[in-house]
């Protein structure tokens, strides 16, 4: 327990640290840019009750986004290379999170499953001045979705290999947003040697 | 440190920076054919992911690629990043370690490459030379603070 209260609070030091650091613009402009993009998105689809499709594209966009984030992250984190499922969870909820977008997160093993893990976090900066309309909007829009494209795609830069999905979003009136991550396994690509 | 070369392998072993600093007189053979990069960039991927792999460590994922060749006239300086993009710098035989230069190095290629949304990052196997003017100034900048003949 305290070797793990260690880790978390080095964790959450390197992230205030690298948020400290950072170049800091308008959270307004951000917030309004995204707005635009999501509500682009929205208007079109050809039917108003695909939604999903909005999920999809914003996760691939997230995707392409986080393929690139994470060269800054190595840069600029002072983080260590990650070595199990659980540091890297950390490394992205308490430095990641932090650095790039402020967010003060919180990170949690899930019960009974030593690869997965929630990621939970009260303000969202993706999600200024947002109201869901009622309708398929609020039933099945994840609005920051963009966030889980880009947790999976810096991961798998760095071999990991994931899956994230939002499970609970105060926009769709949750006590508190929550991501789900969940680790399927590590791929490096490097000369492989058979052992025998 | 005299620092002759620059190379930046991506993750598939594919040579997508090659920036010279001196006289390609300087670097023999490599520098009498410039074709021949491409097929040694490729050996010293391959070798780099052997030294992995037969370390005599428990855990191939923990050990390091190797970081420094010593040859006769040379020292190989390879530098792996978290995301398996290699930096590989040819210096004089007396240098033997520049991991400040690395790391500036590293930080120019994520401002400069990785944040370009027209750069490819390889995340599918698929990588392109990086040709970004900014980029090849800033390198040659970053080289000549470290360069002492």
């Amino acid at each position: 327990m305290s070797s793990s209260a260690h880790t978390s609070t080095s964790a959450a030091q390197l992230g205030n640290a690298a948020f400290d650091n950072n170049v800091k613009m308008s959270a307004e402009f951000l917030a309004l840019t995204y707005g635009a993009l999501v509500q682009q998105m929205v208007e079109e689809l050809t039917q108003e009750d695909a939604v999903e499709q909005v999920n999809q594209q914003l996760y691939n966009m997230g995707h392409r986004i986080g393929a690139r984030l994470i060269e800054e992250y190595s840069v600029r984190s002072g983080a260590a290379p990650c070595r199990t499922f659980s540091q890297a969870a950390e490394g992205v909820a308490l430095v990641g999170l932090r650095m790039f977008l402020g967010v003060s997160a919180e990170v949690a093993q899930v019960k009974d499953a030593a690869d997965t893990f929630a990621i939970s976090f009260q303000d969202n900066p993706l999600a200024l001045f947002v109201e869901l309309p009622d309708g398929p909007l609020r039933e099945y829009l994840w609005y920051s979705n963009l966030l889980c494209g880009v947790i999976t795609g810096a991961l798998s830069l760095v071999g990991l290999q994931t899956e994230a999905r939002f499970s609970r979003d105060k926009l769709r009136g949750d006590s508190k947003n929550e991501i789900i991550l969940h680790f399927k396994g590590r791929e490096r690509e490097t000369f492989q040697v058979e052992r025998n | 440190m005299v620092v002759h070369l620059l190379w930046i392998i991506n993750q598939s072993g594919q040579l997508i920076t090659k920036t010279a600093f001196t006289s390609p007189d300087n670097i023999g053979e490599l520098g009498a054919n410039p074709d021949m990069q491409l097929t040694l960039s490729s050996v010293l991927f391959s070798t780099c992911g052997m030294s992995q792999q037969l370390t005599p460590n428990a855990d191939p994922l923990d050990s390091a690629c190797m970081t420094l060749v010593e040859c006769e006239e040379h020292n190989i300086h390879v530098y792996e990043t978290p995301t398996s993009v290699k930096f590989v710098l040819f210096s004089d035989n007396r240098t033997m370690e520049c991991t400040n230069l690395f790391k500036e190095l590293h930080a120019l290629y994520a401002e400069f490459a990785t944040k370009n949304p027209f750069h490819t990052v390889d995340d599918a196997g698929i990588g392109q030379p990086i040709r970004i003017p900014a980029f090849t100034e800033a390198i040659r900048t970053t080289v000549a603070k470290y360069q002492r003949m």
